[in-house]
């Protein structure tokens, strides 16, 4: 593999662009007037599951057409134009693999779907940026399910893809597996390739992209900057259960902070405590607590599900 | 396309189908051998009960369904469809292989079941036996040209085929003429007496003109395979 990095200029014309795209199936409506633009680096497609971002990026890579508007990669309308697909890499949600071929058959294979010339060389290179050059020549059905994972990616990226679209691709990854896998992402998009990643869980973005565009009930609830965007989360209202051993002294100490909005008494006599400021709240209660001589037993949030997190950023 | 060719055989090649699939082909010796060892193979036993029976109405449609509908159907089963609809080859490319694989399952199972049973039924008839083989050939890629479109239009291919295999070639094209010129059965067994015409020589059996049956199982086969090429551009995967 002689050069496997892309030229990027800095006012490139976006790699995806997504126009008003709805997508409904009969009565459900999965994506609703959904626009916005990818440019190269990372970027996350964040949002809860059946949230519609397997629908959209089914939409992105051509593999559905929208109901509405218009989905074009490269400047082409993504289902036209099978040709694009050799500047495309994809890693779809489904585990789906041909069992009875090994690591190495399964990527090759793909290689030569995709007009690879030097098959062995691309699949040799693809497998060692996984690293699972040691388990390539075993059948893909004795495979764990993080070794699939990473196997499928290799198969994604064997053609040196300018885009890779990868739909929640670090399901069943251990922490180590995650790692390696972030970095690979990391060291791809640095190469000048545009990666679309999406995910269900916050943190896995957090760590991986920059930009995130962030999906809720098929409408796009956010996009942009993903520091930006997690700022906004700390300002929204957020109920925490403080049990503690002198509920009422507590409550006393914790109206005093300009992050506490409100302090009741549950009928277990716990504290529920409404804060719109829960990054002060989190670093405050606990001195509060000490000098008052109060011994808290439990601190827990009572709304930081997922659901309950996006359900606020489509609210505002 | 070898490689795709390559990896759709192997999907369709298992043991356990090659095991159903062979043991449907022996049926045709199976009845041949019977009606020999009776004597009662007569030309018109041969004709209604071997070629237009068991042969052309039932094994020849439920083979080729089982791999038709399987070429397409095993990717969509497994949701592997999409690693062939996202590379850059031309949507033919990926159909032609799909076909030739699935005829490369039925052709010989079902090419060696007609031959050696006729060959048995009429006592080593070889001129009948190549009439009769080359015919079934026929059908059989007609018939998987419609079955592999089937697979990519819906799961349940399978049982849809079957009604089609029983209700509109078994029922409908025996009994409503105007049918038999939209059947694939009846092709088959017009080009099997256009082949060697002692074969189905019966009048009562009316089949349609040997032209007529070339024609039609040459636009039958075109027109599935470019609807099943067609498909594979506009469907959603999923």
């Amino acid at each position: 593999m002689t050069d496997r990095t892309h030229e990027t200029s800095a006012n490139a014309s976006p790699v995806i662009t997504v126009d008003g795209v709805s997508k409904w199936f009969g009565n459900v409506v999965a994506v609703s007037d959904i626009t916005f633009d990818v440019q190269p680096g990372i970027t996350g497609l964040l949002g809860p599951n059946g949230a519609g971002k397997t629908t959209l990026l089914r939409m992105v890579c051509g593999l559905a057409s929208p109901s509405e508007g218009s989905v074009t990669v490269f400047g082409k309308p993504a289902r036209s134009d099978p040709a694009l697909y050799e500047r495309i890499g994809v890693m779809r949600e489904h585990e789906a693999v041909y069992e009875f071929l090994t690591g190495r058959q399964y990527v090759e294979f793909s290689a030569k779907l995709r007009g690879v010339t030097d098959v062995a060389e691309a699949a040799r290179w693809a497998i060692d940026a996984v690293n699972l050059a040691p388990a390539a020549d075993r059948k893909m059905g004795t495979y764990s399910r993080g070794m699939r994972q990473r196997m499928r990616l290799a198969a994604s990226i064997v053609h040196n893809p300018e885009l890779l679209i990868l739909d929640e691709p670090l399901n069943g990854a251990d922490p180590r597996q995650r790692a390696e896998f972030q970095a690979l992402l990391k060291r791809m998009a640095d190469d000048g390739r545009t990666i679309m990643v999406s995910s269900h869980i916050l943190e896995e973005v957090e760590d991986l992209a920059g930009s995130v565009l962030l999906i809720v009930n098929g409408k796009l609830a956010a996009s942009g900057d993903y520091r930006a965007i997690r700022a906004s989360l700390n300002e929204r209202p957020y109920h925490v259960r403080i049990v503690s051993d002198d509920p009422r002294k507590l409550a006393a100490g914790l109206v005093q902070l300009d992050a506490v909005d409100s302090v009741s008494l549950d009928p277990n006599g716990a504290l529920v405590v409404l804060s719109r400021n829960v990054g002060v709240l989190q670093a405050s209660f606990a001195g509060v607590a000490r000098d008052l001589g109060v011994r808290i037993r439990t601190y827990e949030p009572l709304d930081d599900s997922l659901e309950s997190v996006f359900g606020y950023l489509v609210e505002r | 396309m070898s490689s795709l060719y390559v990896l759709s055989l192997r999907q369709l090649a298992t043991i356990r189908r090659l095991f159903v699939l062979v043991v449907l082909g022996a049926l045709p010796i199976f009845v041949s051998a019977l009606l020999s060892a009776t004597g009662e193979s007569d030309a018109s036993l041969v004709d209604g009960v071997l070629l237009a029976g068991v042969i052309t109405a039932a094994i020849l449609p439920l083979i080729t369904l089982a791999v038709g509908t399987a070429a397409f159907g095993n990717e969509l089963d497994d949701n592997t469809l999409s690693n062939l609809t996202l590379s850059p080859y031309p949507r033919w490319k990926i159909v032609a292989p799909k076909l030739a694989a699935a005829l490369t399952v039925g052709v010989p199972i079902l090419v060696i079941s007609t031959v050696v049973s006729v060959l048995i039924a009429l006592e080593g008839d070889g001129a009948a036996a190549a009439a009769a083989g080359l015919g079934v050939l026929v059908g059989v890629c007609v018939y998987a040209a419609v079955f592999i479109w089937a697979g990519l239009m819906t799961t349940r291919a399978l049982w849809y085929g079957l009604l089609y295999v029983f209700l509109w070639e078994g029922l409908f094209a025996s009994f409503v003429d105007g049918v038999k010129y939209l059947s694939i059965g009846q092709y088959t067994l017009s080009l099997v007496h256009t082949f060697d015409d002692s074969l189905l020589a019966d009048p009562g059996l009316n089949l349609v003109e040997g032209p007529f049956a070339i024609a039609g199982a040459i636009a039958v086969f075109a027109v599935f395979t470019a609807l099943s090429i067609r498909r594979l551009r506009y469907m959603d995967v999923p």
